[in-house]
């Protein structure tokens, strides 16, 4: 049972950017979380983010439980924008209500081991704008099918648009020792 | 200008630079991939909708009463 709890790195965006990357991440913990808050600098209202491991653009899957209102309602989704990288987080844009941002971890367990990498995600993003009343909760779990250790993360946008100023991201390392 | 922000875990520095060509040409592949889903999965609610639709009219219940029968 993981008894530790480290921050490692954080990242705070004084203006916006395509991606948020953590490098050289250090193989010294059991299992890696990453607490983000994040809203997009365009788009309609909320929107999928992806994050990819090393670099790595193939060999992804992923399954989501997500309840998004009021259009679409609870419904469960695979491979959530493609295999090319994983669904990390539902996250407000620019036209959701002024200054709001999303509230999404997520948990990498054993990410320096010779198997194929897990995570599971947790996310909330809300709008309550006149214009666009939408918002997401979702639970996610994904594979990368890499055995690779995990010395890179990326988190960016599923479709294109800009991480607006002020997301932030924190990486932490838990030991279970 | 597009850039990417890279945290060095060891030192700490934070970077900022533009996207790479490839990079660049990969977020236009996420972004059509991202797009082409969502076009899909509207297109199977949409589906999904006409389907109950059709079926509570087969029935002669609305919605609320198919929720009665089925909870």
């Amino acid at each position: 049972m993981p008894n530790t709890f480290t921050k490692i790195a954080s990242v705070s965006l004084s203006a916006q950017a395509a991606s948020m990357t953590f490098t050289a991440i250090p193989q010294t913990y059991t299992d890696l979380v990453i607490k983000w808050s994040a809203r997009l600098a365009a788009g309609g209202a909320v929107e999928n983010c992806q994050l990819k491991f090393n670099g790595i653009t193939t060999g992804y899957t992923n399954k989501d439980l997500e309840y998004v209102g009021p259009d679409y309602g609870v419904r469960s989704l695979s491979n959530v924008g493609g295999t090319g990288d994983v669904y990390s987080g539902h996250i407000p844009t620019s036209g959701a209500t002024a200054n709001t941002f999303s509230n999404n971890e997520i948990y990498i367990p054993n990410y320096t081991s010779a198997n194929y990498k897990s995570i599971s995600v947790d996310s909330v993003a809300e709008s309550n704008s006149a214009a666009i009343l939408d918002f997401a909760l979702a639970f996610a779990a994904g594979l990368l099918s890499n055995t690779a250790a995990i010395t890179s993360i990326a988190l960016a946008s599923d479709t294109g648009y800009n991480l607006a100023a002020y997301s932030t991201a924190t990486l932490y390392g838990i030991k279970n020792s | 200008m597009t850039t990417a922000i890279e945290v060095n875990c060891e030192t700490g520095e934070v970077t900022e630079r533009e996207l790479t060509a490839d990079e660049l040409a990969q977020r236009e592949v996420d972004k059509a991939k991202a797009e082409s889903d969502r076009v899909a999965q509207e297109a199977e609610a949409t589906q999904k909708a006409a389907e109950k639709a059709a079926l509570l009219a087969k029935l002669g219940i609305t919605a609320d009463e198919a929720k009665l029968l089925l909870g």
